[in-house]
């Protein structure tokens, strides 16, 4: 009686090593981490709607970036239909794309992560409006003015908000004139520029922006424009200089020191001939 | 491969071509960036990374999420159209050291040697001590790349001078020739069990994975600006020290503030480390003045800092 | 026994002694151990050095530029007075050449040591950059080498044929000498074509000499450091390596006199003539280093005044003040005296001399690291300082027991006094009855 009691007991401890021993026991609900996810929504007028998605976790240091998470995107207003899939990159960012004509008037999106291993089921919406902003570039007699009209998606003007207009830049745009302008009654804003702007080839993008609204995101209209100051090419990486790669040593390094080899490998040459000339003597 | 490359710049060119015709045929034109009646399949024009105009099939946009380089994107020639330059404003440095932990943070330097170091300084006994923050100054000419014998340290297009960590044999020739002081060299073990053993080590991340006996320095963040953010110490600087751009723009930008590249350095009288040596080097410093925060008294001591000089200043 | 034999018995070389069996124990004692810190500093990195991001060069660098400058004088001297047809030359050409091929081969393995990555060594040939002052030197040492080598050969091949009838009863060093003796025969047109060939060796060989201890100087002048920014350096190094050369040759030429009892060889007369080469030497070398501290002190800029007061009253002064006058300017006045320059009291100087040349690029590359142009902060306070650790002086003794060794084996297998030459020189003919041979 007692040995078969005695294995028992021990199968059953062997199983409950498994358990905790598991490398998929993180499955376990109790285990896994709280998320947190950050959704901004997104427009380039004429161009994509995106949702850019952050994940983050609480870490041992404070937030960290919670990295390649799958998550799914669902339209909630009226039907529940999923939108799409996403993954956040390794520092837990991406942009979600959505599909053309998606947009309604009235927006009501989830992100929704399940089934994670080492995180809990995570919900996060997001409402926003669909707003309509247009913007034109005009250039008449030296003079160059920016002008913009924002509407709402039954075309009211939508008057007193702050518009950005910027020159596209590297990472942040630099402002033009004040930088902020807010639109009058008619939903307009009118900006001259009168600064000059450079660019490596003259080509400018200024964009006139909507900057995280509450209710109509961050929206966005660019203009291209070719009358920035071009600048000479400072590089001298095509040139032949004493930094050059192998490829392009300047040709005084590959002629002296090579002539110099040269020298060397013919008297080199003939003190070996004259060895084989003694030994065949 | 190489085809391939090829033809992609080609086409790119052809674009870029075009692009620039319309331009000047349209003289006074109202532009819109993007076809507003683009449809599925059809090719739409998008802003690549270097400020240029590329047409794409719509479909592709969909597949590019975050962080796709530029089309002809090489690490060894870095940015077309594009040079990095940084400035420092010292008046403004208060030594909170955020800089030093977040580069170290983001280039895995789990040892001694930071690529960014802020010392004391005083420049004479009766002028004012302030901080200094030392990165690469990522020369123009540059004398480490000049000295390298196996061209594993190389000057980019974009200005940036880069390690290849898997082509260095460690003779520390860069580390004697530069006058800055800024290269480290991995002694021992970097030290890094933080990093995937199958990442794909690149050039342009310095630190990911430093490799022991080879040399490192501070990379100017290539893998920030490829996401469109700014260098590591730049976000992470809490008074807004450092301004990173581009020159051709002749802007740059500490995040809070976008500003005029020219403008603020003529205002504010810009100089360069060591501008005698004739290394050009692009990281400018805006003079110490009207600083944020002074040294007390007793916490500095002119013999252990001199500027230029080089006794062996402790640290106290 | 004849003249001749006599010659040929006292000038062959010749099994070790007991003596000199444990010189060489001892000798591979030390270097086995270098080894194996090597290994070691192989496995774990270049931290077991005391190396660090300031001090990022020290005594491998040190030593490396020593023996560049010890293989200088071998190569020159031989080369110069041999052109300049000086017979006195006779029995010391083959020692200053063996030691000039024993000290290049050991520099090109002393600078491997340095190298944080010698598993890619290759990448000096794969991607190689003629900017660099490092592949420069890259290529005058495997050149260097190449010529040392063929310099301490060729003018030994008539000698490998009288060793080779000389132990024709010996089967494997018959083999080895008939190898290396190459067919010589001794005929009208050998000889021409010989002579002919040591007159261009020993032409190409000074150019040569002197680029490598210029290229050499431009590893630090091409740098913006303190103390080695200095137009100067190509001069002052080749100054440097002839007191250090010539210090090597004459403890060595005493050595092999006292080891192989050459004293009717090697006379009072070859000592004598050293010494007055060595103060030369010393005179030019003093001449350049009051120009190499001098000037930048009369300056008294502020990156110079601080790497002066170190050398001159600082950390580093003992070591200077020893190197000066120790290996200068005492060797400069004792070897005035003629009483000096016989064989003990030389040899002494000279060990004086080599000792204080080593000590001399330890002085020449610390201090300069250690006065960077922006302040030595932000890292931990051992890295303010360089003092070599256990790791790097084992392996640079090893360095120095292997060029040792190497000179002990070449000496072992090559005569070190051209025994053709000597025989020519003193007007003796081979007996007859030897023709047959």
């Amino acid at each position: 009686m007692k040995t078969p009691q005695k294995i028992k007991s021990f199968v059953y401890s062997l199983l409950l090593m498994a358990i905790i021993l598991n490398p998929f026991n993180s499955n376990a609900q109790e285990d896994k981490q709280s998320l947190s996810v950050t959704l901004t929504y997104h427009k380039i007028v004429g161009g994509e709607s995106f949702l850019k998605v952050t994940t983050s976790f609480k870490g041992k240091n404070g937030w960290e970036e919670a990295g390649k998470v799958p998550f799914e995107i669902y339209n909630l207003e009226g039907d529940e239909i999923l939108l799409g899939k996403g993954k956040t990159d390794i520092h837990g960012k991406t942009k979600f794309i959505f599909p053309k004509g998606i947009i309604m008037n009235e927006n009501n999106v989830a992100l929704r992560i399940t089934n994670h291993p080492t995180y809990e089921d995570t919900e996060e919406s997001i409402y926003f409006k669909d707003v309509k902003l247009t913007a034109e570039l005009t250039l008449d007699d030296e003079v160059k003015q920016i002008k913009a009209l924002l509407v709402d998606s039954q075309n009211n003007p939508i008057a007193d908000e702050g518009l950005i207009v910027r020159v596209k830049r590297l990472v942040k745009g630099l402002n033009v004139g004040d930088g902020t302008y807010y639109t009058d009654e008619a939903g307009e804003i009118s900006v001259l520029i009168e600064e000059d702007y450079n660019s490596f080839d003259g080509n400018l993008i200024f964009e006139v922006v909507l900057e995280e609204h509450d209710e109509y995101g961050t929206v966005s209209a660019l203009m291209n424009a070719d009358f920035g100051i071009s600048g000479t090419d400072l590089s001298s990486f095509d040139r032949r200089t004493m930094w050059s790669p192998t490829n392009k040593t300047p040709k005084f390094f590959l002629i002296f020191p090579n002539l110099i080899l040269l020298g060397i490998l013919i008297v080199f040459m003939y003190l070996i001939i004259n060895l084989v000339r003694i030994s065949k003597n | 491969m190489n085809d391939k490359s090829k033809n992609s710049r080609r086409s790119f060119l052809d674009k870029s071509l075009k692009l620039g015709l319309l331009g000047i045929v349209g003289g006074v034109v109202v532009s819109k960036l993007v076809d507003a009646n683009a449809q599925e399949g059809e090719k739409v024009k998008v802003l690549t990374q270097d400020g240029k105009l590329v047409e794409v099939d719509s479909t592709a946009i969909n597949k590019v999420s975050h962080g796709s380089h530029a089309i002809d994107y090489k690490v060894r020639e870095g940015y077309q159209g594009r040079k990095f330059v940084m400035v420092i404003d010292l008046a403004k440095c208060k030594n909170a050291l955020k800089c030093v932990d977040s580069c170290n943070k983001a280039h895995h330097i789990n040892t001694p040697n930071a690529w960014l170091k802020v010392y004391k300084m005083q420049d004479s006994k009766l002028s004012s001590p302030y901080w200094l923050p030392s990165l690469c100054n990522h020369c123009d000419h540059p004398p480490c790349v000049t000295v390298c014998p196996v061209d594993a340290t190389f000057k980019r297009r974009d200005g940036i001078v880069l390690i290849d960590n898997e082509r260095c044999i460690g003779c520390r020739f860069c580390m004697a020739a530069c006058p800055y002081s800024v290269r480290v060299f991995n002694w021992g073990d970097p030290n890094q069990p933080e990093i995937d053993s199958e990442h794909q080590y690149t050039a342009d991340h310095g630190g990911l994975p430093s490799q022991v006996g080879t040399v490192d320095k501070c990379d100017f963040c290539p893998h920030q600006i490829e996401k469109e953010e700014l260098p590591h110490c730049v976000t992470a600087c809490p008074t807004g020290v450092y301004y990173f751009g581009d020159i051709y723009e002749d802007t740059v930008s500490n995040g809070d503030e976008t500003l005029k590249l020219s403008k603020l350095l003529k205002d504010k009288a810009g100089y360069r480390l060591l501008e005698g040596l004739g290394t050009s080097p692009s990281v400018y410093y805006l003079p110490p003045v009207d600083r944020l925060v002074d040294f007390h008294d007793a916490d500095f001591n002119f013999e252990q800092v001199k500027f230029k000089a080089s006794s062996n200043t402790e640290t106290k | 026994m004849s003249d001749y034999n006599k010659i040929i018995n006292d000038l062959a070389p010749k099994k070790f002694n007991k003596l000199g069996i444990i010189w060489i124990t001892v000798l591979s004692i030390v270097s086995i151990a270098g080894i194996i810190a090597y290994i070691d500093q192989i496995i774990r990195g270049m931290e077991v050095t005391n190396l660090r991001d300031y001090a990022l060069w020290g005594i491998y660098i040190s030593n490396f530029v020593f023996f560049v400058a010890t293989s200088f004088v071998g190569a020159l001297t031989a080369a110069i007075l041999r052109l300049t047809h000086k017979n006195w030359r006779t029995p010391l050409v083959r020692i200053a050449e063996i030691v000039a091929v024993a000290c290049i081969a050991m520099a090109g393995v002393t600078i491997i040591l340095d190298m944080g990555r010698p598993d890619r060594l290759y990448n000096l040939f794969l991607h190689p950059r003629l900017q660099s002052p490092i592949t420069w030197d890259v290529l005058i040492i495997m050149v260097y080498l190449t010529f040392s080598i063929l310099l301490l050969y060729i003018p030994s091949i008539p000698d490998f044929a009288i060793l080779k009838k000389h132990y024709h009863d010996k089967p494997f060093l018959r083999k080895l000498y008939g190898i290396l003796a190459i067919n010589w025969k001794g005929t009208e047109k050998q000889i021409r074509i010989h002579q002919k060939s040591i007159q261009v060796l020993a032409v190409t060989m000074i150019p040569l000499a002197l680029q490598l201890q210029t290229i050499d100087a431009w590893l630090f002048s091409t740098t913006y450091r303190v103390g080695w920014d200095s137009t100067n350096f190509g001069p002052y190094f080749i100054a440097g390596a002839f007191v250090a050369g010539t210090g090597a040759l004459v403890t060595t030429v005493f050595m092999v006199r006292e080891f192989y009892k050459l004293h009717d060889y090697i006379t009072e007369k070859h000592f004598d003539k050293m010494g007055r080469l060595l103060v030369f030497a010393c005179l030019v070398y003093l001449y350049f280093n009051i120009n190499e501290y001098l000037i930048p002190a009369f300056k008294s800029t502020l990156g110079e005044v601080d790497h002066l007061e170190e050398m001159f009253f600082g950390k580093f002064a003992w070591m200077f003040w020893i190197v000066v006058f120790g290996g200068l300017i005492l060797p400069t006045i004792l070897l005035m005296f003629k009483k000096m320059r016989k064989p003990l009291p030389m040899f002494i100087i000279a060990v004086v001399v080599v000792v204080t040349s080593w000590g001399k690029r330890y002085v020449i590359v610390t201090p300069s690291m250690l006065h960077p142009f922006l302040p030595i902060q932000g890292v931990p306070e051992s890295w303010y300082h360089y003092i070599p650790s256990l790791h790097e002086w084992l392996i640079t003794s090893a360095t120095l027991t292997l060029a040792l060794l190497i000179i002990t084996f070449l000496i072992r297998f090559i005569p070190v006094i051209p025994i053709q030459r000597t025989i020519d020189e003193r007007g003796i003919t081979k007996p007859t009855n030897d023709q047959n041979l």
